[in-house]
């Protein structure tokens, strides 16, 4: 015998209303939007869509844990108050009971919903600008993953009933979203985890993201899991064919979900990198032409303002400057590690790039597709490391490193400190953020900054995740000059250099001999004498 | 006292220090620093169903004042809570080497005060949830308050002070609410 249909959608209406007034989810509401105000929303800042689109999920884990502790808490009722025994006499029957609240944990889909639809319009009305388009298939895994939540704390009570093993759950679910989603390696494996963070390979073409079989995926995988716990109370056969369509619509969408990417595709995707001349926009005047991907083309009015006040201090005619976008030799790791760029790739493109250079020595200006800031996403700078390279290059040194991440060494020389003076002047607030980079850089034994991951604990402040991409390790003593140099009146310095630049320029040329030119003290800096240990720049 | 909820949560954080040379064998200190305080949220969540007594309703009148029962349980589920987190440092030494004990032990006591706390005002089940809140909210501390970082750090000493500030909070909360009923000048509802 089963109990009426209208009996379950009773229960489920009360259970729901129940389960939104649980302290439990009122807790989890708060704390979601907590970390969204504090985390999420930065007045003035950019935004991008899509990728926001992806990320504002994550911000609802807490709603969904909150969910399954409140969803676990209702149907542990009975067994809390001590009125088992008083239920199993009741007409209603128990897998009727837990069949109500399975339903019931539907409500906290439009919670979810309601939550990071409220989020992306905030964002947006706070960001100066935004980018790409907003994508309902990402954020709508939201309501999924609450509701998984809930339905997981229904069966976790029905099968092993007592409200410790919601942690157990939680700590589950945790378990198995790292193991999944946060592998080092990109696999198309990682589909099958909860919620999948966008790649940080800087270009939203390599994200290749099947989002609405995600979506089915979760559904599915809610389904079993409200059909597992029914099935505590004895299996029926409505229930095993709603079982069964659950597993095949799972099998299903987790088979097309994790397939590999395919062969023409990943290779055109490769190309992107191996061929970025024919994939980017480029804008040309009469001293440089700059070339960005298509969905960076907004950052050239950056890069326009930051090399155009480089080039005005330089003194002399100059060669045609390009001005191109380039990837990083080194790029962020999920946890704001650093690792090789083609890492950050899925295997199927980094398998295509193994031995191609895809940083070749071309004497151009190379901004990342990553944007100039602190590491991890912190503070930005302005275009400041895009400038440095523009400086670089105007005094012949190598604006970017080559290969993998090879960088060569001008200690002491005049022209090192002149190349970053030029880029802290082009930035506004330049000096501030050069300070900021270097107190954020440990120095190694030879006194050069070192943008590698040194703390291996990957939290401490040295943990470069986007270094920045200079040809030069810079002398801190180089830096100190050059941050003292940019405490002279802009003018005066322009006109030192206009006056001695065949000399300034020259390799053999110490930062001691500018200092005494701009008239500055250099008594108290051990400046190096150049050519120590490490490859010399050209 | 139950022992289930205690033992429950040993096997678990037992099997997740013991699981990181198997999965997390190739993360860093960060990963493994997150590793022990996830073993000591959950060894805290066991401890603080040892509050929960279905005869409570019937003993109140008896003349044993609760704060004596309850300081008994809560002796009880420490020696259980102790022993669980000295075997779960000594699993986690092998793979670490060694670690910061006193450190991260008044960090694990901090986790345990919190959820003795929640569950002397509102029972057993209201430690997990209070738990996972704090645990998540922890990052948006503000500076001052901070309550996450690794021992070991330059901020571990401030940190490691707020932490003591958390114990002697939820000491103070234990207390309050330990309160025999008829001893309290006014009470929440009926």
């Amino acid at each position: 015998m089963e109990s009426p249909p209208r009996v379950v959608r009773s229960l489920a209406i009360v259970e729901g209303k129940l389960l939104l007034r649980h302290p439990a989810m009122i807790a989890g509401v708060a704390l979601s939007l907590l970390i969204a105000w504090r985390v999420a929303v930065i007045p003035g800042g950019e935004l991008d869509l899509r990728r926001y689109s992806i990320e504002v999920v994550l911000f609802v884990v807490p709603l969904g844990w909150t969910a399954m502790i409140a969803a676990n808490s209702a149907a542990l009722r009975a067994r809390r108050h001590g009125v088992t025994e008083l239920f199993d006499s009741l007409p209603t029957l128990p897998a009727s009971r837990t069949l109500g609240h399975v339903l019931a944990a539907v409500v906290v889909a439009p919670v979810a919903l309601a939550f990071v639809v409220g989020e992306i319009v905030v964002s947006i009305a706070v960001a100066s600008t935004t980018h790409g388009s907003v994508v309902p298939a990402e954020f709508a895994s939201a309501a999924f993953i609450a509701v998984g939540g809930a339905v997981v704390g229904v069966a976790v009570a029905r099968w092993l009933p007592h409200p410790i093993f919601v942690l157990a759950a939680i700590a589950a679910t945790v378990a198995i979203e790292l193991a999944l989603a946060d592998s080092p390696v990109i696999s198309p494996v990682r589909w099958l985890a909860f919620w999948i963070a966008s790649l940080g390979a800087g270009l939203a073409e390599f994200d290749v993201r099947p989002s609405v079989w995600h979506l089915v995926w979760l559904a599915a995988a809610t389904t079993i899991m409200g059909v597992v716990a029914v099935a505590r109370n004895g299996m029926n056969r409505s229930l095993a064919a709603v079982a069964v369509a659950a597993f095949v619509v799972a099998g299903l969408s987790g088979f097309v979900q994790t397939r590999s990417i395919p062969h023409e595709q990943a290779g055109e995707l490769a190309r992107l990198l191996t061929e970025p001349e024919e994939h980017q926009t480029c804008e040309r005047d009469s001293a440089v032409t700059f070339c960005a991907y298509p969905e960076h083309a907004d950052r050239m009015v950056q890069w326009r303002q930051v090399v155009g006040a480089v080039l005005a201090k330089v003194p002399g005619e100059q060669p045609h400057l390009l001005v191109s976008e380039r990837v990083p030799t080194r790029a962020s790791t999920s946890a704001c590690g650093q690792q090789p760029y083609p890492d950050t790739l899925p295997a199927e493109i980094g398998d295509r790039l193994e031995g191609v250079d895809l940083w070749p020595v071309d004497g151009a200006v190379h901004p990342s597709v990553f944007e100039d800031s602190m590491p991890c996403g912190g503070t930005r700078l302005d275009g400041l490391f895009t400038a440095v390279q523009t400086g670089a290059w105007a005094v012949g040194l190598p604006p970017t490193p080559a290969d993998e991440d090879d960088r060569c060494v001008a200690d002491g020389q005049a022209r090192s400190a002149i190349a970053l003076w030029l880029g802290v002047q082009a930035v506004r607030t330049g000096p501030d953020h050069l300070r900021r980079v270097v107190s954020n850089t440990p120095v190694d034994s030879d006194g050069r900054l070192h943008f590698s991951a040194v703390d291996q604990s990957g939290s401490g402040p040295w943990a470069w995740s986007d270094p920045p991409q200079w040809g030069v390790r810079w002398h801190r003593d180089d830096v100190s000059a050059a941050l003292a140099l940019a405490t002279v009146p802009v003018t005066e310095v322009g006109e030192l250099l206009a006056e001695h630049w065949a000399e300034l320029r020259t390799p053999s040329t110490s930062t001691g001999r500018l200092l005494e030119l701009a008239d500055l003290d250099a008594s108290d800096r051990s400046l190096p004498a150049g050519g120590s240990a490490g490859a010399a720049c050209p | 006292m139950s022992w289930f909820p205690p033992s429950a949560t040993a096997v678990l954080a037992l099997a997740l220090v013991g699981s990181r040379t198997v999965f997390w064998a190739d993360r860093g200190g960060a990963s493994d620093a997150l590793l022990l305080e996830v073993v000591m949220v959950i060894l805290a969540a066991g401890a603080g169903f040892a509050l929960d007594d279905p005869a409570e309703p019937t003993i109140e009148a008896s003349p044993i004042p609760r704060a004596d029962r309850w300081s008994l349980r809560v002796g009880i589920a420490a020696l259980a809570w102790g022993s669980s987190w000295v075997t779960a440092l000594i699993v986690a030494a092998h793979w670490s080497g060694p670690l910061p004990v006193s450190d991260l032990t008044v960090e694990a006591v901090g986790w345990m005060g919190l959820a003795l706390s929640a569950a002397s005002i509102a029972g057993g089940p209201a430690a997990s949830p209070t738990l996972l809140v704090a645990f998540v909210a922890r990052p948006l501390l503000p500076d001052d308050l901070d309550l996450l970082g690794m021992p070991g750090s330059p901020e571990w000493a401030a940190i490691r002070l707020h932490w003591l500030v958390v114990i002697v909070c939820t000491v103070a909360v234990f207390v309050f609410s330990g309160r025999d009923p008829a001893r309290r000048r006014w009470t929440i509802g009926t």
